[in-house]
């Protein structure tokens, strides 16, 4: 048998592995190339690419980058709550959906209709529910309950983050529910019946059943919500654009190519480099973590 | 299910075999156009897109030199497609630069060529004819573009509201003192209208020496007022950019002086900052808005009761009597009323200063009866673009510039003031109308905000601005000195 | 007792209905939004974005459909969104099974990479992507798609590489002492087991692409091919230099998000349980 799959396992990886290197791959490593170099974006500050190499200047500039360094840590900040809500929300999205019978599809598509809304729309829709409906209307002192934390919520620093997660929690947990969901539908019944046969109960049940064969699932919720929270970008400049020191990495690495002129974009990959080496070390290991406790046939 | 498999792979390879033929035929299509030397273009006037596309078909039909232009909206969204078009293997012959600011980088990459020193002879004939105020030049020698167009911008105000404020044979006399008044005239005038809109009486009051009576009762059009100015909190650049630009003029003539800025002319704009506060402070707290009266505070800075369509909203409404915009506003107001815009002037943006703050030679009175009119983006060329495509580039523009095809495009098209006006042309709206008499009489300033360093105005001095001083009631004279000094040092930082 | 489980079981169920039904009114609020401002000229928008509108008129709707040029970009957004749809579904299923399958160094480290790839920022290949796409002339739609299959591999082949390790073994062996070749045995026995993993990564994917804005901008620009996304940033951008004409973008996002909409309702259904456990059966 392995020597079967042995056999075809090229023909059978190639198709993806070329399209990579050609859309990802090589257009990454020239990008990493041009984090040594005086790149302004369409041209090399001082001659040709050979020219440039400026060493690890770009790299020294980054991290002596107030700014950067407080988007580092506000991002990792953010991605910790985030993840934590987004996966708690999606799991018992999914689970509560699991338990039901009439009306789960309609459910299902409620909660993931967030999603397909992006773009243009979104900024106007959470300015004004963050800016009208929760200031002014449910949590101002005359409002439903009077939350002060809740009001101006995009006017300063800590208040943002939470309204950012409050604003992807609700965009990407219908998201999230769906893997959950098909990682349920994978889970044989009879091993429901056998434990139940075993006299186990619902938690029991959970634990012993559920959460062991959903592993595969949470690794890969676990590695989604963490990839893009790291690197959201949209909301973020829908909600503050970074004002109130709220720049997320993404964002920052976008500014810094705005903020100078003619722009930085060496120093601008630089950032990218170290981000994506940060968020790769931190998620590989995740994934190992939550790939060993995962149950396979 | 072996039914299915075949249907699967015979999907499978007709969906290859059509995307390899599209692609196979696109390419086609491109070796087709290198043969016929089309003329890229980069427009980054993106809201005359429709129209920029039309006149480059209009150019084709003329000329038979093939056109394919490449839209952007203005602002930093412009840049990045900007740049991936340039390491394209068509990259555009024809770009579009926001001035000073943006010349750096193009400089730098050795794609602009200097219009003064081209062979074509019509073509330096052109760019000498540019008013030396409006070239884009960093040295005062150079002379990289031509220019779009001008804008300017001031406090709109709406004529009828004047008239119903006053006596309606009075309207025109009134503007015309609000044009000429002093800071301190004018600040009377907005506290009297204030307490009018409270109470209205027929209280009389001096402007430009000239006594005027408000009439005693509100008329429909004045009882909708509830604050003097519309002003967009959340945005940044009206405050940051825009009323900024009004003080920097005291020091700087022009974009080019700024970008050459002295230690000591730094120094010489802490008086005038100081007044660019205060003047801030005065229209940040006259307020009105859609919901009525506006308080500064969080509020104010609520992109979703105080941003830029808000604030259009609330003066075409007639909540507010003033508008601090320029004549790229004129549309947005049409959409709310066209009556309101029709009858929209701009008066000057009045800074209380003095004449022993200017070092430009201009006076405190001219400087407060004056509206800023500049040039808000160039067309240049790509000096790395092929030969042929220069030459191309540089008939398209000549032909552009033609009287006619300025008063077809420049004006009717894209609804904008030509740089050089000619007598015969005839201007599309009441604001351009309007940024015109003051041109005429040359009552204008510049924009040396476009010289300042990248950023400086809007995402740092805005920005403080918007979030320590506008979210809070009360300003002291120590708060307005706070200001000047905090943009005085983080221009020096960012040099 | 038999009946007190039963009853339980009852207000278990009423407590989760409650539950759910809060949440997806929660969920849908700024949906309402969008909705109730689908219908209002910029004005009522701007002053009341609360309120029902004050006439229902379908005005707005209509023009938006007409500005977007909706059947057309339609047709655009569909080609390049059903092609690169079925090229993600062949090579990354047929990568993950791979991978899943065949264990060794080769395999780890594609799956890491890959892994590894869904943490790029778009930002950080943007320009030598382009430039690379531009150089073998794949600048359009057929470029667009292949950056598309690229790009949504990562996500795909994780997806699918997590699932086929629920699918037993036992199955393809079966196939293969039938005599079966790998492709019969992937397509007709394996596939159908991933049935709602297919899905969900024909959803995940299917939705960005959809919504994707700075893609096609950067290829296809303010050419006549134009996706319903562009269309709609075209339409905001002709509008002016400042400021939103939220009176076409509303109405725009509602009916360009639509067709989404539909095709998830139906493509819902595949969402069964037990599908591992029908297959044991068969």
């Amino acid at each position: 048998m392995e020597r079967y799959y042995k056999k075809w396992f090229y023909l059978l990886v190639l198709p993806a592995v070329l399209l990579f290197v050609f859309v990802i791959g090589l257009p990454f490593v020239i990008g990493t190339i041009y984090s040594f170099t005086s790149w302004r974006g369409t041209y090399f500050a001082g001659g040709t690419l050979s020219e440039s190499f400026v060493g690890l200047e770009n790299y020294i500039q980054a991290f002596s980058d107030e700014q950067f360094i407080h988007s580092m840590i506000y991002t990792t900040a953010y991605t910790l709550v985030a993840v934590v809500a987004i996966n708690i929300v999606a799991l018992s999205f999914a689970l509560m959906l699991g338990r039901i019978k009439r009306g789960v599809g309609l459910y299902r598509t409620v909660f993931f209709l967030p999603n397909m809304l992006g773009g243009l729309a979104m900024g106007f829709i959470w300015q004004f529910i963050f800016q009208v409906v929760y200031t002014d209307l449910l949590f101002s002192p005359d409002g439903l309950f009077h939350v002060e934390f809740l009001r101006f919520m995009t006017q300063d620093t800590t208040k943002a983050l939470f309204a950012l997660v409050i604003m992807t929690v609700w965009q990407s947990a219908g998201y999230m529910m769906l893997i959950y969901i098909s990682g349920l539908n994978s889970i044989p019944g009879e091993l429901y019946e056998a434990a139940e046969i075993d006299g186990a109960g619902p938690i029991r049940k959970f634990f012993t059943v559920t959460l062991p064969l959903l592993m595969p699932s949470i690794t890969i919720v676990l590695f989604l919500t963490l990839a893009n929270s790291f690197k959201l970008l949209d909301q973020n400049i829908a909600l503050t654009n970074g004002d109130f020191n709220t720049r997320l990495m993404a964002l920052q690495i976008l500014r810094t190519i705005q903020d100078k002129t003619p722009p930085n974009y060496g120093v601008a990959q630089a950032q990218a480099v170290v981000f994506f080496v940060i968020v790769a070390v931190i998620s590989l290991f995740q994934v190992s973590l939550t790939r060993r406790k995962e149950v396979e046939y | 299910m072996n039914h299915n498999f075949r249907r699967f792979a015979a999907l499978l390879m007709i969906s290859m075999i059509a995307v390899f033929a599209v692609a196979c035929t696109a390419q086609d299509g491109d070796l087709n156009n290198a043969q016929n030397q089309t003329l890229y273009l980069f427009n980054s006037k993106g809201e005359n897109a429709e129209a920029f596309k039309k006149m480059c078909e209009d150019f084709t039909k003329e000329t038979g030199i093939p056109t394919s232009a490449f839209s952007v909206g203005a602002g930093q969204d412009a840049q990045e497609p900007l740049r991936t078009q340039m390491n394209s293997v068509n990259p555009p012959a024809i770009f579009s630069l926001q001035g000073l600011k943006e010349l750096p980088e193009w400089k730098e990459s050795g794609r602009i060529v200097d219009l003064s020193s081209v062979e074509n002879e019509e073509m330096r004939k052109l760019a000498d004819a540019i008013p030396e105020s409006m070239r884009l030049s960093d040295d005062g020698k150079s002379n990289y573009g031509i220019p779009f167009n001008v804008e300017g911008y001031g406090y709109m105000v709406d004529q009828r509201m004047i008239a119903d404020l006053f006596s309606g044979e009075q309207q025109e006399a009134v503007i015309e003192g609000l044009k000429q008044a002093s800071y301190e005239e004018f600040i009377a005038f907005c506290d009297a209208v204030t307490q009018y809109i409270e109470t209205p009486a027929a209280k009389t009051i001096e402007i430009n020496g000239k006594p005027y009576t408000f009439t005693a009762q509100k008329t429909e059009r004045t009882k909708k007022l509830n604050g003097v100015f519309a002003f967009a909190g959340s945005e940044k650049w009206t405050y940051g950019d825009h009323l900024i630009n009004v003080a920097l003029n005291t020091v700087f003539l022009d974009a080019r002086s700024a970008q050459n800025a002295t230690e000591a002319q730094l120094e010489s704009l802490r008086q005038p900052l100081v007044a660019y506060a205060k003047a801030l402070d005065y229209v940040s707290s006259h307020a009105g808005g859609i919901k009525g009266s506006a308080k500064r505070g969080n509020d104010l800075i609520n992109a979703a009761n105080f941003g830029y369509d808000q604030s259009v909203q609330s003066f075409a409404d007639g909540n507010a009597l003033f508008l601090q915009q320029g004549n790229w506003a004129y549309a947005n107001i049409e959409k709310v009323s066209k009556d309101v815009a029709e009858n929209a002037v701009f008066l000057p943006i009045k800074l209380p200063i003095t004449d022993a703050m200017i070092k430009t030679g201009k006076t405190a009175k001219e400087m407060n009866s004056s509206i800023p009119v500049y040039v808000p983006n160039y067309y240049v060329i790509n000096a790395k673009a092929p030969k042929e495509a220069q030459e191309n580039a540089i008939r398209f523009l000549l032909w552009m510039q033609k009287p006619e095809n300025v008063q077809k495009y420049v004006i009717e098209a894209f609804h904008s003031v030509p740089y050089m006006a000619d007598e015969g042309m005839k201007l599309d709206d009441s604001l351009s109308v309007s940024i015109m008499e003051y041109l005429e009489e040359g009552k204008t300033l510049s924009a040396p905000y476009h010289g300042a360093p990248n950023i400086w105005s809007s995402e740092v001095v805005g920005k403080e601005l918007m979030e320590k001083y506008l979210t809070k009631s009360e300003w002291t004279e120590d708060d307005y000195h706070s200001i000047a000094d905090f943009a005085i040092t983080r221009w020096k930082n960012m040099r | 007792m038999k009946g007190s489980v039963f009853f339980r079981k009852r207000v278990v169920r009423a407590i989760l209905y409650i539950g759910l039904t809060a949440l997806a009114l929660y969920t849908l609020m700024p949906l309402l939004f969008l909705l109730l401002n689908s219908f209002k000229g910029q004005a009522e928008i701007i002053r009341n974005p609360l309120a029902p509108p004050q006439n229902f008129t379908l005005e707005y709707l209509i023009r938006a459909y007409q500005e977007i040029h909706f059947p057309k970009a339609l047709g655009y957004t569909v080609l390049i969104t059903l092609f690169s749809l079925a090229f993600i579904v062949l090579f990354s299923s047929l990568c993950g099974w791979a991978i899943t399958r065949h264990k060794s160094r080769a395999s780890t480290v594609i799956y890491l990479v890959f892994v590894a790839a869904m943490l790029i920022p778009f930002q950080a290949v943007m320009y030598p992507l382009m430039n690379l796409m531009d150089r073998v002339g794949l600048k359009n739609i057929p470029g667009l798609i292949v950056m598309y299959t690229g790009f949504g591999l990562s996500l795909s082949i994780f997806l699918y590489s997590g699932f086929f390790k629920s699918v037993p073994r036992a199955i393809e062996e079966a196939g293969f002492i039938d005599g079966a070749n790998i492709f019969q045995t992937f397509f007709l026995l394996v596939f159908p087991l991933v049935k709602s993993t297919t899905v969900t990564v024909l959803i995940l994917n299917g939705m960005w692409i959809w919504n994707d804005y700075l893609l096609p901008y950067l290829t296809l620009g303010t050419s006549e091919s134009r996706t319903l996304v562009l269309e709609l940033f075209y339409a905001k951008m002709t509008a002016g230099q400042f400021g939103n004409p939220w009176e076409l973008i509303f109405p725009a996002v509602l009916i360009s998000v639509l067709p989404m909409v539909i095709v998830f309702l139906c493509l819902q259904k595949y969402f069964v349980k037990g599908v591992s456990e029908g297959a044991i059966k068969s």
